[in-house]
């Protein structure tokens, strides 16, 4: 089980992550939602290890994940919502590189790459550089890199990002197959339909802190309302988004 | 895990030494390629500084073959240094780890020295390969050749000699290299230490610049007390001949460099480290000058200010411009390296303005026409080509609007900042009239040339595809020294007699002034369709493959149009 306990990271001027506890359980898929600059990929930054964390700690299974940075990363799985790869690179050779810096042994991890991107449908371009790839296939090229070492945890920042209708769709049934086999799965996105179907418990965030932190029907029942999309509004949407998109119409028609 | 980690980081950092940026435009992204072709370069170069070897009289007086070999040696070192400093400015945004290194590398488990050591181990061997591509056979040649005629010859026999004389060449030449790259570093590791790191990014892109200009020039102009007479002070007293006194200015500055580079290096690159991840997504806003005037209606407004920001923060278009800008200075100093130049220059201090003229005069137009060049090249090198589909979407319109948008933006960045150059330095340095002479001959002399360099395609600058080979520089080089110099004096001397004659002076601009009424008409002209896009692709795709050396009818479209 992967937990926050007050986590809070401040850069110069402005408090991004303000004391978010909570917990993602393995065998479920936790959704972490919130408005732009609410904080979310800076949190799954600091679970990483990208950034330091200004307080707060982060455990895994009941001990500090970052006692020991270099374990803790051997244990997750991370796509970035920015698809920061080695662009000069083929997809092939990204991957390989990938598999020797986390010192997976060869034979196997030629033959999972082999498979991933046979079944990721990279495969006839895993020989072209990343720089031509569309950002659907970089996407999947983080992907494949994120799983190749069969981490214990995943971290997912906006992994839907470019992908086509097929792909979201093998992808969403991937991340509830992984987490039926006992992964812990943190999932951020936008497209809160996705979320609604994939997850079963949801964090939002807004303006840095956790507003809501439970189970989609028990969020439902408390709100009394149907859909996540409509709990979103009441929590993390502060415009009237009816008038807000006259007034854009009105402006643009001045 | 460290050592296969060190390996696969080291092969990565190595083969991205040089700024992809860069390398982008020249090798389509392969890097092993690119790197090939540079250590065939190089291993060519060292041929040709080898072949004066062919012509050492072993007859001639001792003293003649020591000049000789003194002057060779030299000459190799300041080669040596200018080789390696421009690959420390080519390298110059690898040297540190990028943002795109911290966010692929970081979630991976390596510990932070296994990418540092890989990243030194990288730049080490870069350094070392340079050193050894350059003098893969002038470092063999020339201890021969020395050897052979007789020169620094020990007691202890030709063999033994050979041998240190080699040692000798080899310790001087990588020494040499290590300091100017050590120089580079340095310079990068404290500002990256002292100061924050947006101020950092910004500071660093004018030291990369400054330093391109200073070792560029500094090769041509070749002062008393350039670092290349303590390398050769070095190399005499490494084979025997005593030179004490420079060879120790030469071990300590090397101890220096070195030092210095290696402690800041050491403390920036945690701290660049830290600083990388710690960008929050969204940065705030720091305070800084955004404005720029208009330069005409909202269209010519936002080419020409697109324009004067790609080129302000953009580094390869920066390395670009400093080029040019530099072989502009070069220009300059050499020219008043001359005879003819230190001539003036020592009556110079009879304080009479019009016997330092020519030089100054010639400068000036060296420098405008620099300016010029270096704007028309930076010009054409795209800039994120992929975006370019902002400006395909807007609608057509006629190409005199086009011309127009490049002419603001080609004087904004060339020809204004060359005149202003000009006039602080003549109003400094001359009477007031003849300078306000000078200065509006070159100003129409500045938009004659930019209307020359807007010949060609209608383009936007920075969008349009880049077919390498396109600019010839070697040419451009060949024809400045050949023809264009020698007519800048020409007419420098007929303007210096014609800044005393009012009368003449009036005819010389009003030339100046119809050519350029002339190539503007010329110019609008040919642009004069209406409806025009400007040019996104370089060359179409059939011309690219087909070169059109073999015969044009073999082409699609004229083939069909034979049948």
């Amino acid at each position: 089980m992967l937990e926050l306990r007050h986590v809070s990271k401040q850069f110069a001027g402005s408090l991004a992550v303000d004391n978010v506890s909570f917990s993602a359980r393995a065998g479920e898929v936790t959704g972490y939602l919130g408005p732009n600059g609410s904080g979310k990929s800076t949190t799954i930054k600091m679970v990483v290890g990208l950034i330091d964390l200004t307080s707060g700690e982060v455990c895994f299974n009941g001990s500090p994940a970052h006692m020991d940075p270099i374990a803790w990363k051997q244990r997750l799985g991370y796509v970035p919502e920015e698809p920061h790869l080695y662009t000069h690179l083929s997809g092939l050779e990204y991957l390989v590189m990938v598999g020797q810096l986390r010192d997976l042994p060869s034979r196997p991890t030629a033959n999972r790459i082999e498979g991933l991107l046979q079944l990721l449908g990279l495969h006839d371009d895993r020989h072209v550089a990343i720089s031509a790839y569309s950002k659907g296939m970089r996407q999947k090229v983080l992907l494949a890199a994120a799983l190749l070492h069969n981490p214990d945890l995943l971290l997912l920042d906006e992994p839907f990002s470019g992908l086509d209708v097929g792909s979201a769709l093998v992808l969403r049934s991937l991340i509830q197959e992984l987490a039926s086999r006992g992964k812990v799965v943190l999932f951020s996105s936008h497209e809160l339909e996705t979320v609604e179907r994939v997850c079963s418990h949801v964090v939002i965030l807004h303006r840095g802190k956790v507003v809501a932190d439970d189970s989609i029907a028990r969020l439902r029942t408390l709100m009394a309302v149907s859909t996540l999309e409509e709990i979103f509004a009441q929590l993390a949407v502060e415009q009237d988004t009816a008038a807000l998109s006259r007034q854009i119409a009105d402006l643009i028609q001045a | 895990m460290t050592r296969r980690q060190l390996r696969v980081l080291f092969r990565d950092f190595l083969f991205g030494i040089v700024d992809r940026d860069v390398l982008s435009i020249y090798a389509s992204g392969d890097a092993s390629q690119l790197l090939l072709q540079l250590v065939a370069l190089l291993v060519f170069g060292s041929i040709c500084c080898s072949l004066p070897a062919l012509t050492i009289n072993a007859s001639a007086p001792p003293v003649v073959r020591l000049v000789f070999a003194f002057g060779i040696e030299h000459f190799l070192i300041a080669t040596t240094m200018l080789v390696v400093g421009i690959f420390a400015v080519l390298s110059w945004n690898t040297m540190f780890p990028s943002h795109n290194d911290v966010l692929v590398l970081g979630p991976l488990p390596i510990r932070a020295h296994t990418i540092l050591l890989a990243k030194l181990a990288a730049m080490a061997v870069a350094l070392g390969l340079t050193v050894v591509a350059l003098h893969a056979v002038s470092g063999l040649v020339w201890p021969l050749a020395f050897s052979a005629s007789g020169l620094w010859v020990t007691a202890t026999g030709r063999l033994a000699g050979w041998t240190r004389l080699l040692s000798a060449y080899w310790i001087t030449m990588f020494a040499a290299g290590t300091f100017v790259f050590s120089l580079a570093l340095a310079a990068q590791g404290i500002a990256a230490t002292l100061l924050p790191r947006h101020y950092f990014l910004r500071l660093s892109s004018v030291l990369q610049l400054g330093a391109f200009c200073a070792i560029v020039g500094g090769y041509l102009f070749e002062p008393i007390g350039h670092p290349s007479y303590w390398f050769l002070g070095l190399f005499l007293e490494l084979i025997g001949s005593p030179a004490a006194g420079l060879a120790r200015r030469a071990v300590l500055s090397l101890a220096v460099a070195v030092g210095v580079a290696g402690i800041v290096y050491g403390l920036s690159y945690v701290r660049t480290l830290r600083q990388i991840a710690e960008e929050p997504d969204i940065a705030p806003t720091t305070r800084r000058i955004r404005w720029l005037p208009a330069l005409g209606d909202a269209w010519h407004t936002a080419v020409a200010q697109f324009s004067v920001r790609t080129l302000w923060r953009s580094a390869p278009h920066r390395v670009i411009l400093a080029f040019y800008w530099g072989l502009g200075c070069a220009f300059t100093l050499v020219f008043l390296k001359t005879p003819r130049g230190r001539h003036l220059a020592a009556i110079a201090a009879t304080g009479d303005w019009r016997e330092t003229s020519v030089p100054v005069i010639v400068s000036s137009v060296l420098m405008t026409a620099s300016a010029v060049v270096a704007a028309r090249l930076a010009f054409a090198m795209p800039k994120d080509l992929p975006a370019n589909w902002i400006f395909r979407l807007l609608p057509a319109m006629p190409g005199s609007r086009y011309v127009s948008a490049r002419r603001r933006a080609f004087l904004l960045v060339s020809a204004i900042p060359a005149c202003l150059a000009s006039a602080a330095v003549l109003l400094s340095m001359w009477p007031w009239r003849p300078a306000v002479e000078h200065l509006a001959t070159l100003a129409l002399l500045s938009v004659v040339l930019v209307e020359i360099a807007l010949g060609g395609e209608e383009r936007i600058p920075f969008t349009c595809a880049y077919r390498p080979g396109r600019s010839r520089v070697h040419i451009a080089i060949c024809v400045a020294i050949v023809i264009v110099l020698p007519v800048t004096i020409w007419a420098a001397t007929l303007e210096r007699d014609a800044l005393e004659r009012p009368v003449l002076c009036g005819a010389i601009l009003a030339v100046l002034g119809l050519v350029w009424i002339g190539t503007r008409w010329w110019n609008a002209w040919l642009r004069s369709t209406p409806g025009t896009q400007p040019a996104f692709e370089d060359e179409p795709a059939d011309r690219l493959t087909a070169l059109d050396l073999w015969d044009s009818r073999l082409l699609p479209g004229r083939s069909r149009q034979l049948s």
